[in-house]
Order: C-alpha cells, then sequence, then structure tokens
C-alpha cells in the first residue's frame, strides 16, 4: 500500500511538473517537484526513498525531456547523494532556515550537474544541447531556487511526520523481534 | 536527525549501475518498445493536465488583466481602423497580384502541407525551451520541421521525432536561431531565443534604417525555412557607431505559454 501511494505521488508530481507548471512559468523558470520531494525525503533522514523519487521520477522527466535519456536521473543521483552528505555532515539540523538553505544549494547543485551531464554527453557525442551560460540562465536558476524554497519549507513538515511514523513502527518491530 | 547511513553508498552505487545499465539499453534502441508504450499510454492524462493548466492559468490571466483591457481595447480599436483601411488597400492590391500572375501563367504556392497537433507538455527544466506533442513519425513528421501556429506565427522546430510523440525547440530557446527579416527595411539578420524571456535579432547591417513596430518574417536564407513565416515586431533598435552590426529587440505575437494546438509544415 504505501508503494503504491508513493508511485501514484510520484508519477502525479512528474506530470504536473511536465504538463502542469510550464502554464505557469515566472521569469523562464518553473519549480522542480520531484527534486524538492527527493530532497525533503534525504533531510528526514530516508535516502532510499529519496532515492527513489530522484530516480524514478528522473526516468520519467528524461523519457519527455529534450536532453539524452538518462542525463536527469543522473543528475538528481549525483544531487541527491551530495544533499545527504550535507544534511549529515555540515547542516545537521532541519529548522526552517537549514532545510531552506539545503533546498538552495540542492538547487544550485541541480543545475551545475545537469550542465556537466549534458557536457559529457556532448563529448561523447550523445548530445549538444549546450546551454549558452549567459544572465537570463542565471536569472532563471535563481528564480528556481526561490520557487523550490518555498515549496519545500511547505511540505517538509508532512515528509517529516510520513517519516517519524514509519520510524516508530519500525522502532516497533525491533523491540518485537 | 539521520539515522540511516550504512548501506546509502551500496544504495548510491547499485542506482548508478541501474542508471548507467538503462542508458546502455537506450543507446541500443532496446528500451525503445518500452519508452514508446509508456508515451503512449500517458500522452491522453498529460493532454488533460496540460489543458487544465492552460485554462486555469488563463482564468488567473483574465482577473489580473481587467484593469488593463480598457487601455488595451482603446489601443485595439486604433489598431482595428488602421488595419481596416490597410486590408481593403491590400485586398485590391491581391486581386492585382492575382490577375498579373494568371495573365503570366504562374500559379500562387504558398500553402503549407500541414500537421496538426496538440501540445502535450512543456519544458520540465530551465534549460531549454521546448514543448512536447501529440503527433510523431507516423504522422510524417522529421526533424528540423517549422512549426507555426494560426496566421502563419512561426513558434519553432522539431528537434525529436518517436513514432506517436515529437518534441519541439521553440524559437525563445537560447540555441535557436532563423534566417529572418525585416519586412520595412528590407534587412536580413537572424534572430536569436533570449531563453525564454523574449527574442533578438543579430547581424542586422548598420545602413538599414529599422523602425518600432516593422514586420520581421523568416527570410528563407539555407533553405531549412519557408519564406514570409511571421516571427514578430520590432520592439527595440540597438545600434552603436563602432560596430559592424546593430541588433533589434524583437516582439513576439505568439503567446508562448498557452499554447495548445500547433502545425508542422511538413513540405
Amino acid at each position: 500500500m504505501r508503494i503504491a501511494i508513493s508511485i501514484i505521488s510520484l508519477i502525479l508530481l512528474a506530470f504536473l511538473q511536465i504538463s502542469f507548471l510550464p502554464n505557469f512559468i515566472i521569469l523562464g523558470s518553473i519549480p522542480n517537484l520531484i527534486l524538492i520531494v527527493a530532497i525533503a525525503w534525504c533531510i528526514a533522514g530516508n535516502f532510499k526513498e529519496a532515492i527513489f523519487w530522484g530516480i524514478a521520477g528522473g526516468i520519467i522527466l528524461d523519457l519527455f525531456s529534450p536532453f539524452y535519456f538518462g542525463i536527469i536521473s543522473l543528475t538528481n543521483l549525483a544531487v541527491i547523494s551530495l544533499v545527504y552528505f550535507i544534511a549529515k555532515n555540515i547542516i545537521n539540523s532541519d529548522d526552517r532556515i537549514s532545510v531552506a538553505a539545503i533546498c538552495a544549494i540542492a538547487t544550485l547543485l541541480y543545475n551545475f550537474f545537469l550542465i556537466f551531464f549534458i557536457l559529457i554527453a556532448k563529448l561523447v557525442k550523445l548530445d549538444d544541447l549546450i546551454q549558452p551560460f549567459n544572465f537570463s540562465f542565471l536569472l532563471t536558476i535563481f528564480v528556481q531556487m526561490i520557487f523550490n524554497t518555498i515549496i519545500i519549507s511547505l511540505i517538509y513538515n508532512y515528509v517529516k511526520s510520513i517519516q517519524e511514523v514509519e520510524n516508530y513502527y519500525e522502532q516497533r518491530r525491533q523491540i518485537k523481534a | 536527525m539521520i539515522n540511516k547511513s550504512d548501506s546509502s553508498t551500496t544504495l548510491f552505487i547499485v542506482s548508478g549501475a541501474i542508471i548507467i545499465l538503462l542508458i546502455i539499453l537506450h543507446v541500443f534502441k532496446i528500451l525503445s518498445p518500452i519508452e514508446n508504450v509508456f508515451i503512449r499510454i500517458f500522452s491522453p492524462i498529460q493532454k488533460y493536465i496540460y489543458l487544465s493548466g492552460n485554462r486555469f492559468s488563463g482564468s488567473i490571466k483574465f482577473f489580473t488583466s481587467i484593469k488593463d483591457l480598457r487601455k488595451e481595447n482603446k489601443e485595439l480599436n486604433e489598431k482595428v481602423n488602421k488595419l481596416t483601411f490597410e486590408n481593403s488597400k491590400l485586398i485590391r492590391l491581391e486581386k492585382e497580384n492575382k490577375d498579373l500572375l494568371s495573365q503570366l501563367g504562374l500559379l500562387k504556392k504558398e500553402e503549407f502541407n500541414l500537421v496538426a497537433a496538440n501540445v502535450i507538455g512543456q519544458d520540465p527544466n530551465n534549460l531549454i525551451q521546448f514543448i512536447n506533442i501529440d503527433k510523431g513519425s507516423s504522422d510524417g513528421i522529421k526533424n528540423n520541421q517549422p512549426v507555426i501556429i494560426a496566421n502563419n506565427f512561426l513558434i519553432g522546430r522539431v528537434s525529436e521525432v518517436q513514432s506517436h510523440s515529437a518534441k519541439v525547440i521553440l524559437i525563445t530557446d537560447a540555441r535557436s536561431k532563423v534566417n529572418a527579416q525585416i519586412q520595412g527595411a528590407d534587412a536580413n539578420g537572424i534572430v536569436k531565443g533570449e531563453h525564454n524571456l523574449g527574442l533578438m535579432m543579430e547581424m542586422i547591417p548598420q545602413d538599414k534604417i529599422i523602425q518600432r513596430g516593422d514586420k520581421v518574417v523568416t527570410s528563407g536564407v539555407g533553405g531549412d525555412m519557408p519564406v514570409g513565416l511571421f516571427i514578430g515586431e520590432v520592439e527595440e533598435v540597438k545600434t552603436t557607431d563602432n560596430e559592424l552590426f546593430q541588433t533589434a529587440r524583437i516582439k513576439t505575437q505568439a503567446d508562448f505559454k498557452s499554447l495548445k494546438i500547433i502545425f508542422v509544415i511538413l513540405e
């Protein structure tokens, strides 16, 4: 049941990101819902769930993306792993400011890794979609950073409460065993 | 806060291996049938979500633009009067042109072979301005074919084709380059995207006099685009004496945020 809910939510959010949000582009940018949920799981301490959201969501986005297949999934994997490391070793707190800061860093890392993997795809002649690095591009990253930070502030407590319920049942199972 | 770290390295390696395996399967086209089935199954859902978003954003736009409507209405009325006069002039000229062409034994050949398609998705990231459409190679669509909306407004070109869907890179994308012509000044140049923030026309010779409101159309230079597809109007001209060329900001008439039906020019 838990897995089914995760899969349905994932597909729904992925299609919201591909088909609904593009109607609300502001300054060339929309929020990255899949990344936001994956980062929220990461901060809540559930790396497995974060990886599931990042990779399964990334594969759906890859199918509808103009980039070479796999670039968004690889980007998500790299970002989630780094964010997990940051949340565990550097910003070891989940108050509002820490969550917002981690999400802002994650958005920057996402765009950095996306360009990095596009460049690799170009080197191995898989893709030639190189983004000119100009002011308007930096502006879209900044706007996306704001969007993502606002949305994660709204959903993080919900994700955290699910994680706490899961932790409680996990502890009970261990005590019984 | 974080309580599960022991298996994270293993999970990272396994996940990376799965993605690389999927990429290899994709390179050798082994995944293509599964990808096509997935896209076909989710196309109607995507279309429904896209149109719902479109209607919703349209309603928001309507309410937020009420205060501007009076001003816009006045401007439009003035424009209608001007265009009505121009239209009557053009009808007369068109008739004269037709008569002359028929006398010369020539036929006008400007009608395109079009395929209509629904927009089912747009840019899921910040890097590329593109749309997904629900027609593909089975409908005769090929890479690099121009894409227009009503009244021959150019909006982009096909960048990737699958059997029942295709991706279209918009002219507002930073990589898009279209050979264009300013009709009033008879000047050629290249229209480039400004990352969804507008269009710029570059490489316009300094000796050409360009004015705000001049129409910009495709020039057909290079042969990859038909002549005369409408791109927009000159909004601002940037010129300096020490440069060889001048640039112009182009205001496009197409609303790229609310595209619903588009047409791909097959030939």
